[in-house]
């Protein structure tokens, strides 16, 4: 929290104690000076890991592709209008930053017209690092819609794959499953940096970053 | 009765260093600790005070630091009981920050010291006066955000139970909390005490953490 957030917190909660928000950023402080917790079997059960793709961590939000309007033109680059993705610490729930041996979770907003989406982030050093569809999936996984903000059901345990650093998480949203393949076509097609945009078939990608520590 | 009674799978985990484990051992302890530090003990035959605001963060913060570090958490066996084991912890560190500010020698009849009462009753009017504007502000509020203060603030829900109770998303519940207190703040404005707003902000100084991260 920033300048005056911690008294007014305390105004708010009526008491001169310490505020609930305060405490979860003690706890946030004490989290991240803790050894992460060992690798574990019932880790890997919780996401998956493959090969690199190779991409520089890029920031923040990018571009919406919505090729079901042609008028549409695109969302600019931390734009507020379109679908929007969150990723919270399970344990603080702080947005974009988590503590090493800590839990992930994704919040997707504004993402109705989508029936499926696909999870997955880059390293610093471009390895990259499948969060959903698993292998045994094969395919992007369905979105079960209830609002305007859904709690996506993939969460990943933040171990040895996920040393400290900078990551780009990005989802590839559809309006049907897509293979890994599509997946990386999908993401591959996307506009960079530098936003011009253009129709493709019926997905769109976005991205988030997120900060270990 | 500790936490862990009954509650292997918990104990497991908080030795392992998991950090859900770690956060609900913490949410579980940290008011107890808190109002330890604030209030102060009695070590033997000499009365120690509690500690100023502006020291309970940080000894907070190291209390369970310390009882969260690997070597503390691998020792702890899950019968011993862990409240004792976290007050312990915190009373040393009092213990310990008061001999460095030359508070060595404690006279029990005496209580606190002369400056801290001064003190203490002009931070009370402040206080009083922060807190009836705030209320005034409260009043005012619509009924969404009145019961995002009721839930969030006076009963220190998480984000994610507020978001629940109310059936909006966590993002709102964000969104809402920086609205209402960026809402706190300016009407503190307008009504002349954002000064004794600042006082208090200079009174809760935030700490980094330490280094040690893998």
């Amino acid at each position: 929290m920033e300048g005056n957030d911690r008294a007014l917190s305390r105004l708010l909660s009526g008491r001169p104690s310490l505020s609930r928000p305060e405490k979860e950023e003690i706890l946030e402080a004490v989290l991240a000076d803790v050894e992460p917790a060992p690798r574990s079997e019932s880790a890997r059960s919780w996401w998956a890991v493959l090969g690199a793709v190779g991409a520089a961590a890029a920031a923040t939000l990018v571009l919406w592709v919505n090729p079901g309007d042609p008028d549409a033109g695109f969302a600019a680059r931390g734009g507020t209008e379109g679908p929007q993705l969150a990723a919270v610490c399970a344990a603080t729930s702080a947005v974009g930053r988590c503590t090493a041996g800590g839990e992930l979770m994704f919040e997707l907003a504004d993402a109705r017209r989508f029936s499926h989406v696909a999870l997955f982030a880059f390293r610093d050093d471009g390895t990259a690092l499948w969060y959903a569809p698993s292998e045994q999936q094969g395919t992007s996984v369905p979105i079960e819609h209830d609002g305007a903000m859904v709690l996506l059901p993939t969460k990943v345990r933040l171990d040895q794959d996920h040393p400290p650093g900078r990551y780009t998480v990005a989802a590839v949203l559809s309006q049907r499953p897509l293979s890994r393949e599509e997946i990386r076509a999908a993401y591959e097609r996307s506009p960079g940096q530098g936003i011009v945009g253009r129709r493709t078939s019926d997905t769109a990608v976005i991205e988030t970053e997120v900060v270990i520590r | 009765m500790t936490i862990f009674e009954g509650n292997r799978e918990l104990l497991l985990s908080f030795r392992a260093g998991d950090p859900e484990a770690l956060a609900t051992v913490y949410w579980h302890y940290v008011s107890m600790i808190e109002r330890l530090l604030r209030r102060g003990f009695q070590s033997g035959e000499v009365r120690v005070p509690g500690l100023p605001d502006a020291d309970v963060r940080d000894v907070l913060q190291d209390t369970f630091t310390r009882a969260f570090s690997a070597k503390a958490r691998e020792g702890y066996d899950g019968l011993r009981p862990y409240a004792g084991y976290l007050i312990r912890i915190a009373r040393n560190l009092v213990i310990d920050r008061a001999r460095l500010q030359g508070r060595v020698e404690y006279d029990a009849e005496a209580g606190l010291h002369t400056d801290a009462q001064e003190e203490a009753a002009d931070e009370v009017v402040a206080q009083g006066e922060l807190q009836a504007a705030t209320q005034q502000f409260l009043r005012g509020l619509d009924t969404e955000a009145r019961e995002l203060v009721r839930l969030r603030f006076e009963q220190e829900r998480s984000q994610e139970d507020v978001a629940a109770a109310m059936s909006v998303s966590r993002r709102r519940v964000r969104t809402l909390e920086q609205r209402v207190r960026r809402a706190l703040h300016e009407h503190l404005t307008r009504v002349g005490l954002d000064a004794e707003l600042a006082h208090e902000h200079d009174h809760g100084r935030p700490r980094p953490s330490g280094g040690g991260r893998p």
